[in-house]
């Protein structure tokens, strides 16, 4: 075959300008660059435990349930679901033809080794207490798995969105923390601590057309005034959780779109129901009484959060609005102390945590705004990073805050069921009423039998409150106007299945 | 004419500025613990990160609360800490420093091997050291900002005094059979002061940048007090867009050290035989 000069040149150039616009669209192009805070410390989705990670787990793996931007359970790696009369035998239908990114298929198999391993306590796996009902997990075929739970648990296909319940391949246990491999839209290619963690597409991804990104970077950056510059100056594309008191500053930009999205993480004062003076519940109501959580939500979350009785947020269908919840009153806060044995009012000392910007002002405003009612509060700033040894369990009142769990259940039982795990470390909660409520609604497969006791549930906490749970806060993203295709999700990750840029 | 040839004092020009800036920021801050143009502490939600402005010449904070009013108020907070340290390595530093330097045997030895330890680590950690053991406070701070200079008040008191020890007239009191109190006491101190006074001066800056730095950490002063420090850890949040809450703590601290060095560096001018040969050449 002759080859004339005219088609060499031809080729040679089509070949060069080929590759000239593949390889920089591949690297700047069609990539999404998220700027996050800190270092991923695992890599094994089931070993994660901060909001950073999460971002990934959903981006490179699948749970068999997943929850959509308005915390709608949909199905994922289960096409479909079933439960007996008594609810406590659950049977998921696989999807099929699923790969991995290493291309072999995921099967039932692959899902009954995941939940063994979460479920094996030498696997410290973070977020095993949340299934100790599972009895029993099997597969029946290669695409049926069967779960046996030891009390009948209405929310199970819900905690299955859980952000570390991801499932794996069965053989590759021994590599998840340095190569994972899953099953999600975004394969992992690399990952340097303190600088970034590239993701690339997952070609045979098994929703059709998806993901339409080439790839994903979360870039570590932990200063957010530099985040902020780098989303200005168009280094990145997205800065994940953005400050509060941002968003209003930001969304002036033309170039920008700021979301801020109602969330049932929530912040609070801690109060410990067995150190005096919050043992009594007089005090714990007095403080209700004094502070006034409209004017907490204004001063500390720059209007960005909504005051809230219990976990449960105020945009949620199981929110009690009708609760009567008595007007803010300084003066029936102090008679209320005086009864309780505290004529003088009460002088303590609350711990902020250093290093959560949010949290320590709530403790300001807590501090100034209580005044009125007859507490004279001190704060007092402590590292974060000792809370969990010095002051959780220990401190009569302390600021801290929680993050939204996946369901309702997981949000409310363990916080306040008499006994309830979280319950137990933060303060010794116990009310009849409440603990009637949150077990009938576990029980219960009806929502609106849920409904019904969490809203009890929420009007036995007016009455007799465990701790002043301010607010439910928002969380906010900032993106440029290039982005597109992604709602902001209140559970604090990204589904990037349908993102674009630029 | 040999009235005049008493000498003249000589107040070097950096001495007077120093001392005038310096007089100014102490009136300030003692007016500021009780007159402020708006209360400190309270909150003003409808004026909150403002730009400066005639009404708040440093602008507001997150909390709407004027900036230079709690500058005001939280400036005792760090003169207190400078000068309170700076007292407490004094009074501390310097007996040992002549003990060390009048018996030479195992009580030197135990002194100066333990102030060796101290300067071994770094003033920030001593710091944080001292104050991670027990809920923070000013005095706290105060108190292990002092700890942190006592080792360098050690050594050079000890080592004037060593110098001194050698002098005829100190010869001369221990022939005439003087004890070791009012050898210390009438012979070395009074020679010795003033190249310590001279130290202190200068260490009173690094004293305050130390108690600043440690409140910045959280283990100073607590909030809603207005100490620098803290004031510019919690301001530091809004760097980017209200730059003014940061800013005008970071100044007032600048303002404040250049001064104390000047006076610092002035005195030394004054009370240096050495420099003052040269001035005067």
């Amino acid at each position: 075959m002759k080859i004339s000069r005219r088609t060499l040149i031809g080729t040679s150039i089509a070949a060069t300008t080929a590759a000239a616009i593949a390889s920089p669209a591949r690297a700047a192009g069609n990539v999404m660059r998220i700027a996050i805070g800190s270092s991923l410390n695992n890599l094994d989705p089931m070993m994660t435990t901060i909001g950073d990670e999460y971002i990934y787990d959903n981006l490179a793996f699948n749970g068999l349930t997943r929850m959509n931007e308005d915390l709608v359970v949909q199905p994922d790696l289960a096409e479909s679901w079933t439960f007996s009369d008594d609810i406590k035998t659950w049977t998921f239908k696989l999807r099929k033809g699923v790969k991995f990114h290493d291309g072999s298929e995921m099967v039932a198999d692959d899902v009954v080794a995941f939940f063994k391993r979460l479920l094996d306590p030498a696997n410290t796996a973070p977020a095993r207490s949340q299934y100790d009902m599972v009895e029993d997990v099997s597969a029946s075929d290669p695409l049926t798995v069967v779960f046996k739970l030891t009390i009948p648990y209405g929310g199970f296909a819900d905690i299955l969105t859980d952000r570390q319940v991801k499932i794996t391949p069965r053989g590759a246990v021994a590599a998840m923390s340095t190569k994972p491999i899953g099953t999600g839209p975004f394969k992992f290619v690399s990952y340097t601590a303190g600088d970034r963690l590239v993701l690339a597409k997952h070609t045979e991804y098994f929703e059709p057309g998806m993901p339409k990104l080439d790839g994903v970077e979360l870039r570590i950056i932990p200063e957010m005034s530099v985040k902020i510059a780098a989303l200005q100056a168009g280094d990145i594309d997205v800065v994940w959780d953005l400050p509060l008191d941002q968003v209003k500053t930001l969304s002036t930009r033309g170039d920008l779109r700021v979301d801020s999205v109602p969330t049932a993480s929530w912040d609070g004062a801690v109060m410990n129901n067995l150190i005096p003076p919050f043992n009594d519940p007089k005090v714990r109501q007095a403080f209700h009484l004094a502070v006034d959580k409209k004017d907490v939500v204004e001063l500390t979350l720059f209007g960005q959060g909504v005051e809230t009785i219990s976990p449960i947020p105020p945009s949620h269908a199981f929110y009690a609005k009708d609760a009567k919840i008595p007007k803010v009153d300084p003066v029936a806060a102090k008679k209320l102390l005086a009864e309780a044995g505290h004529p003088n009012g009460i002088k303590i000392p609350i711990i902020v945590p250093i290093g959560r910007p949010v949290r320590e002002r709530l403790g300001v405003t807590l501090q100034q705004l209580a005044k009125a009612g007859g507490f004279d509060i001190t704060v007092q700033r402590m590292p974060y990073a000792a809370f969990s040894a010095e002051v959780t369990g220990k401190a009569a009142v302390y600021v801290d805050g929680y993050f939204a769990r996946p369901t309702v259940d997981t949000s409310t039982f363990p916080f306040l069921r008499t006994k309830g795990s979280w319950n137990e470390r933060l303060w010794h909660y116990s009310d009849a009423a409440v603990d009637k409520a949150l077990d009938e609604a576990r029980k219960s497969g009806d929502t609106a039998v849920q409904k019904k006791n969490y809203i009890e549930m929420q009007e036995a906490l007016v009455k007799n409150p465990a701790s002043f749970i301010a607010y439910a806060v928002n969380f906010a993203c900032a993106y440029r106007k290039t982005v597109a295709g992604v709602k902001t999700h209140p559970m604090r990750w990204f589904d990037l299945r349908t993102a674009t840029v630029g | 004419m040999s009235v005049l040839a008493i000498p003249r004092l000589h107040f070097p020009s950096t001495l007077v500025l120093g001392a005038t800036l310096l007089a100014l920021i102490v009136t300030a801050a003692i007016v500021g613990i009780w007159v402020t143009p708006y209360d400190p502490t309270v909150f003003a939600v409808r004026f909150r990160l403002q730009a400066p402005s005639l009404l708040h010449p440093f602008g507001t904070d997150e909390f709407g609360r004027d900036v230079l009013s709690r500058i005001l108020a939280g400036a005792h907070l760090s003169l207190a800490t400078g000068f309170g340290a700076m007292a407490i390595s004094l009074v501390v530093g310097v007996p040992l420093g002549l003990i060390a330097a009048f018996h030479r045997g195992a009580v030197q030895e135990v002194i100066m091997r333990a102030v060796d330890l101290l300067i071994a680590l770094p003033p920030v950690l001593l710091g944080l050291l001292v104050l991670a053991v027990t809920p923070p406070g000013l005095f706290k701070t105060i108190a292990a900002v002092g700890l942190v200079y006592v080792p360098i008040l050690v050594r050079l008191t000890r080592a004037v005094a060593l110098g001194l020890l050698e002098e005829d007239f100190v010869q001369a009191a221990r022939a005439r059979g003087e004890g070791a109190l009012p050898i210390l006491w009438h012979e070395i101190l009074p020679n010795a002061w003033p190249p310590i006074i001279v130290e202190c001066g200068l260490r009173v800056t690094f004293a305050i940048l130390l108690g600043s730095a440690l409140s910045f950490l959280g283990l100073g002063p607590q909030p809603p007090a207005s100490e620098w420090g803290l004031m510019i850890a919690e301001g530091r949040d809004f760097l980017t867009q209200a730059p003014w809450v940061c800013l005008a703590p970071g100044l007032s601290l600048c303002v404040l050290l250049v001064s104390v060095n000047l006076v610092g560096e002035g005195l030394r001018e004054r009370l240096d035989p050495h420099l003052r040969g040269r001035a005067h050449a």
